[in-house]
């Protein structure tokens, strides 16, 4: 198992170093909503019983997290 | 042009530049969460789903809103406000993953004492204390490539590993309180999104708002 977590890090790490000094804030932008979107996914999860509102959830969230983009 | 929100010590530089997005027409973040509440309306009253799932539905959505995407979006407010921001940006994430592998490598190898064994069984004292360490060691690697001065830069580091082990461990209490044990499985070794990005969620805006509330650097 940690292999697979040094590996993993391996790869993202350098990307994520990279999108944040050379990408533009917009790049930057899109990354997070992107990031956002999975995790809300995951949120959505978390209880068993209930869903969110899926439609709700894109039609807010990537504005949100774009929300600062281009100050 | 609109209201022009400034900050409580000067920040001419932020100022500015929310003046000139607001001024273009952007959305403001008072504009998105009314955004949210108009969603929930239409979705609550339109929906076909059984009204008694309504409210925790549109709770859910708020808690994903208020607790996921709007403190992920002050990444971007620090990566737009110029090189110093950007660099604060790495930092504030350099920190939480230094952290983060110090407080696992330390904790499986000497960790004892768990820290809070009803939350996360598996953290203990010897790995949050190494988290700490890892992190103000990364503090004294950025005074280089930052004006900040290295102070400033060990107490940022300090109160955003701080913030972000308090995120972790609020992510494990929504876990422990919906009965689950991993929140995805997307990154090997990791496990979800969500559990990659637990810290950052406290520690990104921690560092924002130290930046510009404490240490306010003047253009």
């Amino acid at each position: 198992m940690t292999w697979k977590r040094v590996a993993t890090a391996a790869v993202l790490i350098p990307f994520v170093v990279g999108l944040v000094l050379w990408g533009s804030t917009a790049i930057v932008a899109l990354a997070v909503a992107l990031v956002t979107l999975l995790a809300l996914s995951r949120v959505s999860l978390l209880d068993g019983h209930l869903r969110t509102f899926p439609h709700l959830r894109a039609m807010v969230h990537g504005p949100c997290a774009n929300v600062q983009a281009f100050g | 042009m609109g209201h022009v929100p400034t900050y409580k010590l000067s920040d001419d530089l932020v100022a500015y530049q929310r003046m000139r997005w607001f001024a273009n027409g952007l959305p403001s973040l008072e504009a998105v969460f009314f955004l949210f509440v108009l969603g929930v309306a239409a979705l609550t009253l339109g929906t076909k789903r059984p009204l008694v799932e309504a409210l925790p539905a549109a709770g859910m959505s708020a808690s994903g809103l208020i607790l996921v995407a709007f403190p992920l979006s002050f990444a971007v407010r620090l990566h737009g406000t110029g090189r110093e921001g950007t660099v604060l940006l790495l930092f504030a994430l350099v920190i939480t993953w230094a952290g983060d592998s110090a407080a696992y490598f330390v904790g499986r190898s000497i960790g004892k004492h768990a820290l809070a064994p009803h939350l996360s069984p598996k953290k203990t004292w010897e790995g949050t204390v190494a988290s700490l360490l890892g992190s103000m060691i990364v503090a004294l690697v950025f005074a280089r490539f930052v004006t900040v001065p290295l102070p400033h830069l060990l107490a940022m580091a300090a109160v955003g590993n701080v913030a972000g082990q308090v995120g972790d461990l609020l992510e494990s209490a929504y876990k422990r309180s919906a009965g689950i044990k991993d929140s995805g499985s997307i990154l090997p070794g990791h496990g979800g999104v969500l559990d990659r990005i637990d810290a950052l969620i406290l520690a990104i805006p921690v560092v924002w708002y130290y930046w510009i509330l404490i240490y306010s650097p003047r253009s």
